[in-house]
């Protein structure tokens, strides 16, 4: 237990402890238990806590948010697991008309909390195509009252999954828990053997504390402030250090963690000091995270510089080509330079 | 948002569109109405030949009482309809889809228990209008009133939108056209025997009840219900409890595509871990029997029914559906010659339970109550800012982070059944008793 893990191993022990404290969660999803999910997160949980309460469904994801919502009528919290994002939006009605109106409709009366984990996002190496790469959450971004968290490391998803069990049981809320499948068993950030990317598992009383609406600052630098999210956190702050090393340049990168509703305060908090700032955002650049963030800097900071890089319009291809289409780290160096050198002037 | 709240508030026509001076009678609103029409002639002319069941109340466990008691929410659930026609040409009320033609499914509300979780199809007023006599203090008539017209003080969706809805009578709100409450139904379902495996007593819903989930003939075809269906059908295939009653309610057309004949029955007749009930929802007394065996089935069971119900739409698919342009005159004359009030009317009057004058009475007398009611009901206030619309979206939060603050020890809820007469009925009823 002692030793740093990855963000699946992680948040398994964390979903394990959440069993534990309530005895009404029920987890429910394709693969979630014999197999323990395509990606080991709900590993030996249905073994720990029977078929009952790690449920494996059938394959309809309308079944499966249908289930979740059903549980919450009941009483009992459901965390939900939708396997790949992509297999999401048959089945999306059921959180956009159903689960996320039923307090709307009948003035608080009724609720239906419940977390949704889903795993998605691109940078898969070696697998995938647009199914199992898809990035695009415009179909969720939109849908009022949802929570939408995206940890980008093991330590955020256990004390951010942790908020949105808090969030669900206090506010009734709707959340929807985004999971990077790329960062799901990454151990290094810089270089092999670094575990960069790896934490310890802290208990339920001692973890750190993620609250909605916290975001993360790694660095103090005032060159330029990186706003980003999930992979692109994780690859910006690859970025970072070349900055500093190659080109002299001290940047600052900010993991929004919640993406849904947009921490604008904790944001526009996280920037100040820096002239400019640069969006990376791994989703498509239209619909995603990055034309709100765009239209918060320009309406808020005039006098901020805001340049943005999202990946293209396009679906994901398989093989080597999957990640052309996408921010990279090289692609974010050479933009935030770009910034760096057009600051002051209308290009940047 | 405090500037833009209050410009909306001072350029806000929402109190009303219609200003008090120039407002009309609800009464005084004439509307176009065969189907009301004819109700009156052939109660008055005592034309009912072909009307009425083969069965007396007593063949299916009804007392007189209870039948007048279901003839009741059917007449308010039509008037309901009716007063909902008139609002719209008054410019005071803002939906028009109707319950006309589908009464009957106020014997499911006779036949199940308040404690089961109902999903309903929003042709479903006469069920939830009858489901409220087991409460006492209910004013379904005054609520349906305020929903229609939009005001804040509806008590389900404070004027979001006209749902039928109630929390305490167990109907969570219900917009869906489109079967996309079925799928929750069967994890409601599904819910209640996972509770007792794992053990978890601070439920909601009582381990001995079930769910109902309603919808149309037009709306199964969703892949939406056909997924519900399916899931239902997949856990108890393999004996996984999964109580519910699907009802579904086969008017023959949806909005003008009509429902190929004997489609619903073949699709539904013969499926693995389905029990299908075929019933002429036309009339009550066979629906009450077809209720009571669904019930006694899925209670006893703990496995889904179809209940197939064969009704009628009156009326266009909402006030804005003119019918003529898809069916015939001939076909419509038909449709409204089926009309399941005359129907049950004609069981009381053959019975000898009621006289047409009574029959009469009763039908008026809901209208009278309910226009004068609808006079107020337009009056009562209305959404007025964003933020009051907003503020339902979800719980007000508190302070965020930090540590859980509360436990999921929200106290049970079991509603009993409560014992309901026809005295006890009439005053508690606000339509029954007066505005």
């Amino acid at each position: 237990m002692g030793k740093p893990q990855h963000m699946a191993r992680l948040l398994g022990w964390c979903l394990t402890d959440l069993m534990l404290q309530h005895e009404n969660i029920v987890i429910a999803g394709e693969d979630v238990g014999r197999k323990g999910g395509v990606y080991g997160v709900t590993r030996k949980l249905q073994q720990r806590f029977g078929a009952d309460r790690v449920i494996d469904t059938l394959l309809d994801e309308q079944s499966i948010l249908g289930l979740g919502i059903g549980l919450a009528h009941n009483n009992m919290l459901p965390i939900a697991e939708i396997q790949f994002l992509a297999y999401l939006h048959n089945a999306e009605d059921q959180l956009r008309g159903e689960a996320a109106t039923l307090s709307f409709f009948s003035s608080r009366q009724y609720s239906n909390p419940m977390i949704v984990r889903v795993a998605g996002l691109g940078y898969q190496q070696g697998f995938g195509g647009h199914f199992h790469n898809d990035n695009s959450i415009a179909v969720l971004r939109d849908v009022p009252g949802i929570v939408i968290a995206c940890p980008s490391n093991g330590r955020d998803a256990v004390a951010m999954m942790r908020e949105c069990v808090r969030l669900a049981l206090e506010e009734k809320r709707v959340v929807v828990f985004l999971e990077p499948i790329a960062r799901y068993m990454t151990r290094d950030l810089h270089e092999p053997g670094d575990r960069g990317w790896t934490a310890v598992y802290e208990a339920p009383e001692e973890g750190s504390v993620v609250a909605l609406g916290d975001v993360h600052t790694e660095g103090r630098g005032t060159d330029l402030a990186i706003v980003t999210y999930g992979n692109g956190y994780y690859l910006s702050r690859q970025a970072q250090k070349t900055l500093l090393e190659i080109h002299g340049v001290a940047a600052r990168v900010i993991d929004m963690r919640w993406l849904a509703p947009l921490p604008e305060e904790a944001l526009l908090a996280a920037v100040s000091g820096c002239r400019s700032v640069l969006i990376v955002d791994e989703c498509r650049r239209t619909g995603s995270q990055s034309e709100s963030l765009m239209a918060l800097f320009a309406e808020t900071r005039p006098n901020v510089h805001a340049a943005r890089i999202a990946a293209d319009d396009s679906f994901i291809p398989i093989g080597a080509a999957s990640t052309l289409t996408l921010p990279g780290r090289e692609s974010i160096v050479t933009r935030a330079l770009q910034c760096i050198e057009s600051r002051g002037t209308a290009d940047c | 948002m405090g500037s833009v709240a209050s410009v909306a508030r001072e350029t806000s026509t929402r109190r009303s569109p219609v200003p008090d001076t120039r407002r009309r009678a609800i009464r005084d609103v004439q509307i176009k109405d065969n189907v009301h029409a004819k109700f009156l002639a052939r109660i008055s002319a005592n034309a009912l030949k072909n009307y009425g069941s083969r069965l007396s109340p007593a063949d299916v466990g009804l007392t007189d009482e209870q039948l007048v008691g279901i003839f009741h929410s059917q007449v308010l659930s039509r008037q309901v309809d009716r007063m909902a026609c008139k609002l719209r040409a008054a410019n005071e009320g803002y939906y028009t889809v109707g319950s006309s033609g589908h009464e009957c499914n106020a014997a499911f509300a006779e036949a199940f228990r308040l404690s089961d979780l109902s999903f309903l199809h929003y042709r479903d007023a006469a069920f939830q209008i009858h489901r409220s006599k087991e409460v006492a203090g209910q004013t379904p008539g005054w609520d349906l009133l305020l929903s229609l017209a939009a005001s804040s003080e509806d008590p389900i969706a404070s004027g979001r939108h006209k749902v039928l809805g109630s929390k305490l009578l167990n109907i969570p709100p219900q917009t869906s056209t489109i079967a996309s409450h079925m799928p929750k139904a069967v994890g409601a379902a599904l819910s209640i025997g996972l509770a007792k495996r794992i053990e978890f007593t601070e439920t909601n819903f009582p381990a001995d009840s079930v769910v109902i989930c309603s919808f149309g003939d037009a709306s199964v075809n969703h892949s939406t219900a056909q997924g519900a269906i399916n899931s239902a059908c997949w856990n108890a295939f393999q004996g996984i409890e999964v109580p519910i009653a699907f009802i579904c309610e086969d008017n023959g057309i949806g909005i003008s595509v009509r429902t190929p004949d004997g489609w619903i029955r073949s699709q539904f007749a013969d499926r693995a871990a389905l029990r299908y009930m075929p019933v002429n929802g036309l009339d009550v007394l066979e629906t009450y029997k077809a209720a009571v065996a669904a019930e006694d089935f899925v209670r006893r069971e703990r496995k889904p029914v179809f209940v197939h119900m064969h009704c009628v739409r009156l009326q266009g698919h909402a006030g804005t559906d003119v019918q003529t342009s898809y069916r015939t005159r001939e076909e419509i004359d038909a449709i409204e010659n089926q009309d399941p009030l005359l129907h049950t009317a004609a069981t009381l009057i053959g019975n000898g339970i009621l006289t047409g004058d009574d029959v009469l009475d009763t039908y008026n007398g809901v209208e009278e109550t309910l226009a004068r009611m609808a006079d107020e009901a337009v009056k009562r206030p209305k959404l007025e800012s964003p933020e009051e619309i907003m503020e339902a979206l979800f719980r007000v939060p508190g302070k965020a982070g930090r540590k859980r603050r509360c436990q999921p020890t929200c106290a049970p809820r079991r509603l009993r059944k409560t014992n309901c007469s026809w005295a006890s009925l009439s005053i508690w009823h606000g339509c029954w008793a007066g505005a």
